[in-house]
């Protein structure tokens, strides 16, 4: 909303610096988006940011009243009146809508000159209003919209029949607008028609072949009030957006609409010449709001701002709004809310008006005093600790858009059934992603293009499915290129698969994870053998690996990178770690090489190693390996075992024979060959 | 033998040595097997009775002497021998090691982490929520109907299942109504969803959301609780100022803006909560009232981490993210 504080000010006759005056507005509630010189006059234009519950600001005279009750001062009434005709209109309306619009008044005007000049002050106020002259009728119009907020449409009589018709739309029924668009329109849609066709938009915009030219001489002029729910979210929906919606749709004055006929008509005569009919009336009558009363409790305006207000400030402010008060019992008051108050209905919008006007400022701070909530395990806490640990093992989070592009799900080879977006921004950003891959292989694109040679980068964040029965799950994911050919002179190793397998390893261990079994995984954005799945209770909680080798030929990605993913919420143990002794008695170590033909899973070596071991093996370490690449060649493996007892000192022999028992296992299931 | 040249060979000997050899030689030499000392006591039968008290009691005191000078040789050698090993390790520990690894969080992990961390200590739950969400949770049920002229301000996601992309993280609150008992006090960081696209707006961004109901919750209540809160994040006393807005989920509502350099600013916003929010979540609203408020947070990282164009924390460039030169 934009006027001139000129034009404000010639309501509420006062002086007040621009800036005290942007201050006091916004202390209001009708915060001041800009205020800027207007031409090279000394005025200012005013850009009120104003809320969707003050319609009435929508008007000079609405800003005018708030000033006026902030600022202790009376607002000058203007009395408009008109001289009295003897012609009656040559159009009937009739009201088919029902409760669409409660009151609708028209007056028509003859024969003026639409080619005059209308005063400076009335072009000055609508451009620094934003709004375009359009013809001098249609300029008079809408300054008095400006001025009082009551939107008229002014029809050339010429171009309308006989009788006008407030009436719901024909579904398909088409209507040509003022800006040359035409909209299909359905049942919900109010339209102002004559016996021929819709003529207009009702509310919204007028039609374009009813409309006033510089050449019309007579109009017929509308000033109606319709039900805002008739009127909300049609221009919306239609994609147009006026000053007219934007006022009805809000709530319009439902009192005032002859007044503005009459101002219209005065300004007209004065300007224009012309001579003029009664104005009409029709209305449904009980569809016109009730002039609503609200019962307030000053005892609730306490409690409700936590300081007392006297019960005569109350009385006083209410009145400063033009609201009128009656003492009832006790702390009570009824309270009339005036008919261009549309956004007052209970006591608590009451109470915002007094503590409004009375200022946000002089309402004390004050302890709260409220019960904390019992301690929960807070999902939050665990993933940000989470988050924290791979922060600290060099990994960068990052955030991506929950929204992608689909072609990358066909790089990826996903078949889920994703979530679409309606309304997308772009084709960038039109499904939501069912998994934090596309994310991180985008970012992981962008840096390598950046000259990154080494990305560490994890990601938490929801996921969409449309197949599941849970549309969004939480998801942690990770990924690591290193291909790095320049590292620091102290480290020449590049990250593989067992430095993932050990990250993992020691993440769940940090997050006091237990019975945690590692199997081949089947992830299809993983390279089938070089890969495994997390497997906690049965359950598959996360994945990790070396990519897939197509989706580096599909994303143009030459080198070989990894990916890990989780459930976050699988990540969440119960910590059960026990604090136990350690042994007083000395542990005795041995040393074993094998030299073991064939490909065999160290898993199986390993089980072997602990079956035979016995319960005292309570370390068992591979130190050396050395595999060949091809086949059917042996393989060298290295291993330390440790025995230790709780119970007492172990000896020599005893571990002699479990080593003769692993030697000889080792011979008959894998033939071993000790290497001396 | 003469006890007195014993003596000072005794002390010569020790003067000469520069080594833990040359002290186990020493030893050796005095009191080894056939050391000079050890041949000493046992010749000492060979001494006259009366004589041998005093001889003793000598040979005694050269023993006492010669652990007495090892004592005080061995220090100064272990001493000296100890910084001719230091000498001998040199490193050049001007060498450069490897930082370009260093991990960190996302600013808005940071940010939502320094809200969270304060409310937290006040006793708020921290509360997480969908992001696809129905009309009834985004709107209808925090007293926002259809066609309401407020829905125009929440440029809507809407999603091929009918339902939509949550616009702001309030939904939380009702669903946090809905699930617990009162009183109430939680905190809501999330990721929230409007078409919008400039350097001041990304179409995904965050917001945290706070909900405290309980009986007799005022105003006054709500603007500590705010001002404490501001002070907390920006580190110092700020000029705050509290002004009347308007969000159909609360009544009183107000805007809260921070005096910095430029003048006032807004912050975030807040209110008390509407009585038909809680009606219609079905919290007796004659027995309890609360507030709510709600900021975004890339707007406090921006202040916090000096960021021009919001877009750059969603592009993930790890040197601008991780704020490394």
């Amino acid at each position: 909303m934009k006027f001139l504080k000129s034009h404000l000010l010639e309501k509420v006759p006062m002086k007040i610096d621009t800036r005290k005056l942007e201050t006091e507005l916004t202390r209001l509630g009708l915060e001041v988006d800009s205020v800027k010189k207007f031409k090279n006059k000394a005025d200012f234009v005013l850009d009120l940011d104003l809320t969707p519950n003050r319609g009435d600001c929508f008007s000079v005279l609405g800003i005018a009243r708030e000033l006026a009750a902030a600022e202790n001062k009376k607002i000058k009434q203007e009395i408009v009146d008109l001289k009295k005709t003897d012609l009656k209109p040559k159009t009937r309306v009739k009201l088919s809508a029902q409760g669409a619009c409660p009151r609708y008044s028209f007056i028509e005007i003859y024969n003026f000159d639409n080619s005059k000049k209308i005063p400076n002050f009335i072009l000055d106020r609508l451009e620094a209003g934003g709004i375009n002259s359009i013809n001098p009728v249609v300029d008079i119009l809408n300054y008095v919209m400006l001025d009082f907020g009551q939107p008229m449409h002014a029809f050339d009589l010429d171009k309308i029949g006989k009788v006008i018709d407030v009436r719901y739309a024909k579904d398909k029924e088409k209507v040509k607008l003022l800006d040359e668009s035409t909209k299909v329109l359905n049942k919900n849609c109010l339209v102002i028609s004559d016996e021929n066709q819709a003529l207009a938009f009702a509310g919204i915009m007028g039609g374009l072949n009813s409309s006033v030219t510089n050449e019309t001489n007579s109009i017929f002029i509308e000033s109606a009030f319709f039900t805002p729910d008739v009127i909300r979210g049609k221009a919306r929906n239609f994609n147009i957006q006026t000053d007219s919606s934007q006022r009805f749709e809000r709530g319009v004055d439902f009192n005032i609409q002859i007044q503005a006929l009459k101002k219209v008509t005065n300004l007209i005569i004065k300007y224009l010449s012309g001579s003029y009919s009664v104005i009409s009336t029709v209305e449904q009558k009980k569809h016109i709001p009730d002039q609503r009363k609200i019962t307030l409790n000053s005892s609730n305006l306490r409690t409700k701002l936590g300081y007392e207000i006297k019960s005569n400030k109350i009385k006083k402010v209410l009145k400063s709004l033009d609201l009128k008060v009656e003492s009832l019992k006790n702390n009570f008051l009824s309270v009339e809310v005036s008919s261009h108050r549309f956004d007052l209905k209970i006591e608590e919008d009451l109470i915002e008006e007094i503590a409004r006007i009375e200022g946000y400022d002089n309402i004390p701070s004050i302890d709260l005093k409220t019960t904390n909530q019992q301690y929960r395990n807070s999902k939050y806490l665990q993933s940000l600790q989470l988050k924290k640990y791979l922060a600290n093992q060099g990994y960068q989070e990052v955030i991506n858009y929950s929204f992608i592009n689909k072609q990358i799900l066909d790089d990826l080879d996903i078949i889920h059934e994703t979530i679409k977006i309606k309304n997308p921004l772009n084709e960038n950003l039109e499904v939501m992603r069912p998994s934090l891959m596309p994310s991180l292989i985008t970012n992981l694109k962008s840096n390598l293009n950046r000259g990154e040679t080494f990305i560490k980068i994890f990601e938490e964040g929801k996921v969409f499915k449309l197949d599941s029965a849970k549309s969004e799950t939480n998801m942690f994911s990770g990924l690591i290129f290193d291909h790095d050919k320049k590292k620091n002179w102290n480290d020449k190793a590049i990250f593989d698969f067992f430095d993932l397998k050990k990250l993992i390893i020691d993440m769940l261990g940090y997050l006091s994870a237990t019975n945690i079994k590692f199997i081949k995984s089947k992830n299809v954005f993983l390279h089938p053998n070089i890969s495994l799945d997390v497997v906690v209770k049965g359950k598959i909680i996360g994945s990790f690996g070396r990519v897939h080798p197509k989706i580096n030929k599909n994303f143009g990605i030459k080198k070989t990178f990894f990916y890990f993913e989780f459930l976050t919420e699988s990540l969440f143990f119960e910590s059960d770690i026990k604090i136990n002794e350690s042994s007083k008695y000395p542990s005795i170590q041995r040393d074993l090489s094998f030299l073991i033909p064939g490909k065999i899973d160290f898993d199986k070596l390993y089980e072997l190693a602990k079956k035979l071991g016995g319960s005292n093996l309570v370390n068992f370490k591979l130190f050396d390996l050395y595999q060949e690449s091809e086949k059917n060649q042996d393989s060298s493996y290295a291993f330390n075992f440790t025995w230790q007892s709780k119970k007492k000192t172990l000896e020599d022999k005893e571990i002699d024979l479990i080593v003769s028992d692993i030697i000889k296992g080792f011979q008959k299931k894998f033939n071993a060959k000790l290497r001396s | 033998m003469d006890l007195s040249k014993l003596k000072a060979d005794l002390k010569k000997d020790f003067n000469s040595s520069s080594s833990s050899v040359d002290l186990q030689n020493l030893k050796v030499k005095y009191l080894g097997k056939k050391g000079k000392i050890t041949n000493l006591s046992k010749k000492l039968s060979t001494f006259e009775r009366k004589d041998r008290p005093k001889v003793g009691k000598k040979i005694n005191e050269l023993k006492l002497l010669f652990n007495e000078l090892n004592d005080k040789t061995s220090l100064k050698i272990e001493k000296k021998e100890l910084e001719i090993e230091i000498s001998k390790e040199q490193v050049d520990v001007s060498l450069p090691v490897d930082t370009s690894q260093r991990g960190g969080l996302h600013p808005i992990t940071r940010t939502i982490e320094k809200i969270s961390s304060y409310f937290l200590t006040k006793g708020y739950l921290i509360e997480d929520g969908p992001e696809i969400e129905s009309e009834y949770y985004n709107f209808d049920a925090l007293n926002i109907p259809q066609d309401h002229p407020a829905r125009d301000m929440h440029d809507t996601f809407y999603l091929s299942t009918g339902d939509l992309l949550r616009t702001h993280t309030s939904p939380v609150q009702i669903h946090a109504l809905e699930k617990y008992e009162m009183p109430l006090k939680i905190l809501c960081p999330g990721k929230v969803y409007r078409s919008d696209s400039d350097p001041t707006h990304t179409p995904m961004f965050h917001q945290i959301e706070g909900l405290v109901i309980d009986k007799n919750v005022n105003f006054g209540n709500l603007k500590k609780e705010l001002v404490d809160f501001l002070n907390y994040f920006f580190g110092k006393d700020l000029k705050v100022r509290f002004r009347p807005s308007y969000f159909p989920f609360t009544e009183p509502s107000a805007e809260v803006d921070i005096m910095d350099q430029k003048g006032w600013l807004e912050i975030m916003g807040c209110g008390m909560v509407h009585p038909n929010v809680l009606k219609m979540s079905g919290i007796d609203y004659k027995k309890y009232s609360g507030f709510a408020f709600g900021l975004g947070i890339e707007r406090m990282a921006k202040l916090d981490y000096s960021i021009s164009d919001m877009r750059i924390l969603f592009e993930n460039d790890l040197k601008a993210i991780s704020g490394k030169k």
